[in-house]
């Protein structure tokens, strides 16, 4: 078995008489991506900081690529993609001054740093952009960030809330990198409310919940749920039934059903067929709320009114 | 210290562009000090020079230490260029070499429009200042201005509210320069030992602040 990239045994972290983690353990190998959850207050930018070396742990083992973060080494940041809570950026220089900083402090060379940028941003309009990064969007910002985070394609991405304030095609873009990461045999901790880009990217998920890590199952490959808001009526649930190739249940107003996303086109088909027959179809959509369900699970319903 | 010079060349380069009010602001500073430099230089008076110098280091390293300390550290961005691959001994050094150099820039445009208006109206040329007076002069602020900008830094992490480190900083060199004042009048005190103090004092201020960005202090909250 190979090294692994992370290792956390029994970590311990309080500040003054607040305990944020009692006994957290981790262990991540190369080539996969934690998504890591939880809820406000619940410690995720600490775990990332003590992996950084920016906390030190009361007790237990922190090691991040065999070495120990707190030793604040520069060799081990330069294996590190960092993306923060805040942008880091000299608010009045441009992108490109910011990264050619960043590339120095990395030990990239201009050549290396001009290939990446051509070769992984040039679909995007953010480098070319001249002005101060001050004056950027959050969105526009974040995107800064992702390119310095991955810039020389490091062993290991520690990235917080990395796809907030993403557009569409940015958000795409982001995917597209830690995918490319992870084939290249990085490892990737994203910690993030947005559940959409834990569920697309990661391979497992671990919700931080009372100073300590709960893993959830691994997520369903392959089919995914769909729902079609109709009315009640046997014959529709058959045709579902038939065009899906499995089973249908009617619940809340609506039928649901799992799909593989390659046969999504069966979809305005049975549209198609469930409007011939009468059927007033009211909504038509995915179910995009797979680790959502999971979570309200886990947490339960909110003490105060019972709502999540 | 690999990596200073990078620190060093990025302060420059954010601060030269900085919006154009920044530079209005610094330009009516050195109009205003050169102007109360310009009305001192045709007494001379080297005691009267030295308060001057000193306590225009102070808001001249102290405005410095806000832009490259206080506010990296508070905005948070000072988390990511702790993990950027330098180490952390070399971003401290960067940032107090620039800050001290960024002063020294200060005092000498400052003393040039002195020199300049005082030659418009009513120019006696160093009159009463020696040679030696004017190294001692010079000494002085180098000293004072390496004293702020590593008092500045300490304090930037240390303090439980890090803005009002200007203030605590103009306090510090105000007991210092007190402290030699009360002194020099019971006892003779040779000129270099107010410069020496400053060094010894900033320098004690560099290896607390050294301390410091090591510790988790770095990153906590100011209230922490």
């Amino acid at each position: 078995m190979p090294d692994p990239v992370i290792t956390l045994a029994h970590v311990r972290k309080s500040f003054g008489r607040t305990t944020v983690f009692v006994d957290v353990s981790l262990e991540l190998c190369a080539g996969s991506v934690f998504g890591l959850v939880g809820l406000n207050g619940a410690g995720k930018t600490t775990l990332i900081r003590i992996l950084l070396g920016l906390l030190k742990p009361d007790n237990g083992t922190c090691r991040v690529l065999g070495h120990e973060p707190w030793r604040h080494q520069t060799d081990l940041y330069r294996m590190l993609g960092v993306v923060l809570e805040h942008n880091g950026f000299w608010g009045n220089l441009s992108v490109a001054q910011n990264m050619r900083f960043f590339a120095k402090a990395k030990g990239i060379g201009r050549p290396d740093l001009e290939a990446y940028l051509r070769e992984q941003w040039a679909t995007t309009a953010i480098i070319e952009k001249k002005g101060k990064v001050k004056y950027f969007s959050r969105g526009e910002k974040m995107q800064c960030a992702l390119c310095r985070a991955f810039l020389g394609w490091p062993r290991l991405y520690l990235l917080d809330e990395p796809a907030i304030a993403l557009d569409i095609k940015a958000y795409d873009h982001f995917c597209g990198l830690v995918r490319r990461a992870r084939e290249q045999g990085a490892t990737v901790v994203i910690s993030s409310h947005q559940l959409d880009a834990i569920e697309d990217l990661c391979d497992s998920v671990g919700i931080l919940e009372n100073g300590t890590i709960t893993f959830l199952p691994a997520k369903k490959q392959g089919r995914r749920p769909w729902l079609i808001r109709a009315q009640m009526r046997p014959e529709y649930g058959a045709v579902i039934r038939e065009m899906t190739g499995g089973e249908t249940v009617y619940r809340d107003g609506a039928w649901r059903f799992d799909i593989h996303p390659a046969d999504t086109r069966v979809i305005g088909a049975m549209v198609t067929k469930l409007a011939a027959m009468g059927c007033d179809i009211g909504e038509v959509r995915e179910e995009s709320a797979g680790l959502r369900e999971s979570l309200r699970k886990y947490y339960g319903p909110s003490r105060d009114n019972g709502v999540v | 210290m690999k990596g200073i010079g990078i620190i060093i060349k990025n302060e420059w380069l954010n601060f030269i562009r900085s919006d154009r009010g920044v530079f209005l602001v610094y330009g009516i500073l050195i109009a205003v000090w050169s102007i109360v430099l310009a009305s001192n230089l045709h007494r001379s008076a080297f005691e009267t020079n030295t308060l001057w110098w000193i306590f225009f280091s102070v808001i001249v390293s102290g405005t410095f230490s806000n832009t490259t300390f206080v506010s990296e550290r508070l905005s948070g961005a000072l988390e990511i260029v702790l993990t950027c691959g330098l180490s952390r001994a070399a971003i401290l050094a960067g940032k107090v070499v620039f800050i001290i150099c960024m002063s020294v820039l200060f005092g000498l445009l400052c003393y040039g429009c002195a020199l300049a208006e005082a030659a418009m109206t009513r120019f006696v040329p160093t009159a009463g200042m020696t040679a030696g007076d004017a190294a001692a002069l010079v000494a002085l602020y180098l000293a004072a201005c390496y004293m702020n900008a590593a008092c500045g830094a300490w304090l930037s992490i240390r303090l439980g509210n890090p803005r009002l480190s200007h203030f605590a900083n103009l306090l510090v060199l105000g007991l210092i320069v007190g402290t030699h004042a009360l002194l020099a009048a019971f006892v003779l005190i040779p000129a270099w030992a107010l410069p020496a103090a400053l060094v010894c004092m900033g320098t004690l201020f560099m290896l607390f602040a050294l301390r410091d960005f090591a510790s988790e202090r770095v990153v906590q909250p100011y209230a922490f």
